[in-house]
């Protein structure tokens, strides 16, 4: 059985429905990413699975047992918030040596756990200080030791990292990496279990081994980081994940032939297996669908080649590595990610082609992905 | 008791709640009510032991604020009371107008004059700015005892004593500090951006304050009003030596007296009780949410 | 250094200002401050029968305090009346009015009511609630003999106020039951300041109810919490008069007589004014040692600045 289990947790405030029969399992070990836009649910979920919250329905269980009604305290899960909630009043030393102090640990051997997990984060010399004498970067390190020192089941991080600016925060993400790496490998610590919320994608896409995306109250798709990228299962991931994100054509799928067709504003492109795949899967000859395909997926060839649409550039931006290209076609606006030794100039009329094996259709009611599982 | 689980706290934490809540509605309203239901019963139910709780039917009567009010003993009273009801009893209706008039212009005074004051305050800063509105401070804090004595020597040379005009004055003086302080604490939390905006439109320093910062210091203007109006109301060590007759007494200088009387009819006491508390009390149910914003205000919240 | 442009606005400002101050300064210094000088010069004078016998006696009223035997013993026992009751009531007023700031702070139902109620003892006037308290502890028909009377806690009426050892605690019990509101509304307004994440983390950090309070909310709370005490002191130094007026008159005996009423005795009952006057001076330089501490070391300003900033 999975290490941590949420089952069907809804939390209703009055005038809305924060967390909407959420599933999630855990093994022991991860590194588990919520993430979302703001206010779709995940701090609730976060607070709930920690005991700050009661849940309206649904149960939360870890190894196997009820913990719904457990109080916070005594859950053995470490919190860190969002704005860190150091004891403004407590030395750094204190606030770290605070757990330990209530549940009665004798002075020597508070002393030392103290001492190790500020040297694990590097704040030793920072001890005797005061949080409002500390930087972002070192009030966030001295969070991890409160959480570290105690060797808890499970680590739970609230966008710990928002209030960094974004040098910082690089660094605390490769950091964090490697805290959950050792923690795993020496099996303290719930073995590294990381449950953690952010609305950055980068953070969740580097720091997850499996990122749960929630849309609302649940979970849209819970999936590596990869998966979420190449194979996601609506419109919703599809676009949330990914940046720039992901071009949508409205238009109809139909089989000519042999080939998939995709019609739309009066052109037709052949768009490969996958879309036959897609009328497949659906049993049709021929349905609506709104076509994805990603900037780097966009390829300019060289004009009039088969299979190519005709499009003029709007707008280059050069970003350093690469160019995104503002493309119209027809009234279609499309974004492409080239090199930028394309020689290519603003106004100027190009043919481009999709990548077949990267294209994504997704049905315009249920914004599912119409590949299904065969993605 | 309740097992340590989230929902047993919850529970616990309820009746924890509840107990309080009672306690203290007990504690802060139990006089009140002895008191109001005391001035509606009969003389000589006050004189029963134990007292009763509950006007009950018979021994309720509206005679004590009847003589208040008209100075009249009613017919169907005991003869008892009639020598009870000292005539000090119908001077309770007089003192009381003459407290409401001084408070409210002694509220008058500090809103005009204190009104610039505080905005001067909050706004500019100027050579020892913080040093004289900490003596303002101050003197509010001052013991009333410690200048009443030449306060009384000064009033009998200007012929004030005995006159609201006296009380007036004085009462303004107490009172503006705290005026200014809470003016200022209200000014600070609105944007210097809508004045400099004004004057850019084309206002005056004047018509700036009154078309731009009134408006929005409204609650603050309310409270410190109230405030002014409460202490001017409530006020004891002047009000109880400064004056002499009906000319200039307060409510509490009258109902002190009264209290003092030990054959007055309790009842009459009780009802003298409630009527002068009723104006103080009255605005304080009226605009709660000022008051408790304006005391609050201290700590910038 | 300014230019002599800037100089120049800047005397105009500063000149405008004090104009627009001058109306409140005048009001206060006329009826306070020539008061408060006239009073050091009075204190300076013998009076005998509320009049000057022209004799200009400099300290020698302050000496009569300090040791003429026929004043001196009973003036050091006003203060010793004093004390007593200011540090029963501070503590009592803050103890008590941080309880139920703690309650009403929990944001339930019941707590709009529970404020409003709170309102009603800070919207009597002084005198009234003397009265009130007056017919409470009434020796012959009051509602606390009766009430103890019917409990059977006692088995005759008593008289409190008339009773020099429970005299004190009677006007104190009064004076707590006026002044805790207002302690109320300043300490649950400090509550409310406190980072909310900052329990959410003790909570997880394992820490009990009592031990959270003592730990966390008091320090966080101390800044408040001085200046609540320093402030309860300065008006517990004079402010019960009006109790002592109506309910002892300062007795039985010497029982009640705090300084503020020992003042008002030499100056109106003895007619001394210059005694009086001293006295009065003495408990006006007592009273400006809590006001600097007030005003000037806990700074309620700076510390609200301090506060808005870090939360």
């Amino acid at each position: 059985m999975a290490f941590l289990r949420l089952e069907s947790i809804t939390k209703r405030f009055p005038g809305c429905l924060a967390v909407d029969h959420l599933n999630l399992e855990v093994e022991q070990g991860e590194f588990v990413v919520l993430l979302g836009p703001s206010g779709c649910g995940k701090t609730t979920t976060l607070r709930i699975i920690a005991g700050l919250e009661t849940q309206t329905e649904g149960r939360v269980i870890l190894e196997d047992v009820d913990i719904s009604d457990v109080p916070p305290e005594r859950r053995d899960m470490a919190m860190i918030f969002q704005n860190l909630a150091l004891y403004p009043h407590m030395t750094v030393f204190n606030n770290i040596a605070f757990y330990l102090q209530n549940i009665g640990t004798p002075k020597p051997d508070i002393q030392e756990k103290v001492v190790e997990a500020a040297r694990r984060v590097k704040i030793e010399e920072l001890l005797d200080r005061r949080p409002d004498q500390l930087s972002g970067g070192q009030g966030q390190r001295v969070a991890l030791a409160k959480a570290l020192v105690r060797s808890p089941k499970v680590f739970l991080l609230d966008e710990p990292l928002s209030s960094l600016d974004a040098k910082l925060r690089a660094g605390m993400r490769s950091e964090l990496k490697l805290l959950h790496k050792s923690l795993r490998e020496e099996g303290k610590g719930g073995r590294g279990t990381f449950i953690y919320v952010t609305h950055d994608q980068v953070e969740a896409l580097t720091l997850g081994t499996r990122v749960a995306i929630i849309n609302e109250g649940s979970i849209e798709q819970l999936a590596s980081s990869t998966d979420l990228y190449r194979k996601p299962k609506n419109l919703f991931v599809a676009t949330f994940v990914g940046s720039p994100s992901m071009n949508l054509i409205e238009g109809t799928l139909e089989r000519s032939d042999k080939e998939a067709m995709f019609r739309f504003q009066g052109k037709r492109v052949g768009v490969g297996p996958r879309g036959f795949v897609a009328l497949t899967r659906a049993r049709c000859e021929t349905m609506p669908a709104i076509l994805g395909v990603r900037p780097e997926s966009v390829n300019v060839v060289s004009r009039g080649e088969p299979g190519s649409l005709d499009a003029m550039v709007s707008t280059i931006q050069p970003l350093g590595e690469t160019n995104l290209i503002m493309l119209l076609l027809g009234e279609v606006t499309l974004t492409s990610l080239a090199s930028p030794d394309l020689p290519v100039k603003e106004g100027e009329k190009i043919s481009i082609r999709f990548q077949p094996e990267s294209l994504h259709f997704f049905d315009p009611e249920t914004s599912e992905n119409l590949l299904g599982d065969e993605l | 008791m309740f097992s340590d689980t989230i929902s047993g706290r919850i529970r616990r934490k309820k009746i924890l709640v509840l107990v309080g809540t009672v306690i203290v509605l007990a504690y802060t309203l139990a006089p009140i009510y002895w008191v109001i239901v005391s001035s509606f019963q009969k003389e000589i139910a006050l004189q029963d032991r134990p007292p009763h709780f509950l006007p009950t039917p018979e021994i309720f009567t509206t005679n004590h604020y009847w003589f208040i009010f008209t100075g009249e003993i009613r017919p169907g009273s005991t003869i008892m009371i009639q020598s009870m009801y000292t005539m000090a009893g119908t001077l309770i209706w007089p003192a009381v107008v003459n407290s409401i008039a001084i408070a409210v212009c002694v509220t008058l005074v500090n809103l005009i004059v204190g009104f610039p004051a505080a905005h001067i305050f909050a706004r500019y800063r100027f050579w020892a700015d913080r040093r004289v509105f900490l003596v303002m401070l101050a003197t509010r804090l001052l013991p009333s005892i410690s200048i009443v004595i030449p306060m009384y020597i000064v009033l009998r040379q200007f012929n004030l004593l005995d006159t609201k005009r006296g009380l007036v004055g004085i009462y303004s003086a107490i009172t503006l500090p705290f005026t200014i302080w809470i003016l200022k604490a209200y000014f600070q939390n609105i944007p210097v951006e809508f004045e400099e905006a004004a004057r850019m439109d084309g206002c005056s320093y004047f018509r700036s304050l009154i078309r731009v910062v009134i408006p929005l210091a409204r609650p603050g203007i309310i409270a410190a009003g109230i405030f002014a109006f409460m202490s001017s109301y409530g006020e004891f060590v002047f009000a109880t030596i400064l004056t002499q007759t009906i000319r200039s007494k307060t409510q509490t200088a009258v109902i002190a007296a009264l209290a003092q009387g030990m054959s007055s009819s309790r009842g009459m006491i009780a009802a003298a009780a409630v009527v002068c508390f009723m104006p103080p009390v009255l605005l304080a149910i009226i605009f709660r949410k000022q008051i408790l914003e304006g005391l609050t205000a201290r700590l910038g919240l | 250094m300014l230019s002599p442009h800037e100089a120049k606005r800047y005397r105009q400002t500063t000149a405008f200002a004090y104009r627009m101050i001058l109306p409140s300064l005048a009001l206060i210094l006329v009826f306070i401050g020539y008061p408060l000088l006239y009073s050091i010069s009075i204190s300076f004078k013998e009076y005998k029968y509320g009049v000057p016998t022209g004799r200009i006696i400099w300290f020698k009223n302050f000496l009569d305090i300090l040791t003429k035997s026929t004043v001196a013993p009973y003036f050091y026992r006003s203060l010793l009346v004093t004390m007593k009751f200011t540090v029963v009531a501070v503590v009592a007023v803050v103890v008590i009015s941080l309880g139920i700031a703690l309650l009403i702070n929990e944001r339930f139902r019941g707590s709009g009511l529970v404020k409003l109620a709170l309102l009603m003892p800070y919207a009597i006037p002084g005198a009234v609630n003397a009265v009130v308290w007056n017919w409470i502890y009434d020796p012959s028909f009051g509602v606390l003999n009766g009430l103890l009377y019917k409990l059977g806690i006692i088995d005759e009426y008593f008289t409190l106020t008339g009773n020099p050892d429970y005299a004190l605690w009677a006007i104190v019990f009064a004076y707590v039951w006026k002044f805790v509101p207002y302690s109320t509304f300043l300490f649950s307004a400090g509550l409310a300041t406190m980072p909310e994440s900052v329990y959410d983390a003790a909570r997880m950090d394992r820490c009990g109810t009592i031990r959270t309070f003592v730990k966390i909310t008091l320090p966080l709370l101390m800044p408040v919490l001085q200046m609540i005490m320093v402030l309860q002191t300065i008006f517990a130094l004079v402010m019960h008069f009006g109790l002592v007026f109506v309910l002892t008159g300062g007795g039985p005996g010497d029982a009640t007589r705090t300084l503020a009423w020992y003042v008002y005795q030499q100056s109106f009952t003895f007619t001394r004014f210059g005694r009086g006057s001293a006295m009065a001076i003495i408990l006006a330089l007592t009273m400006i040692v809590f006001i600097y501490l007030y005003l000037v070391v806990l700074d309620p300003e700076r510390r609200l600045e301090r506060q808005r900033r870090s939360v």
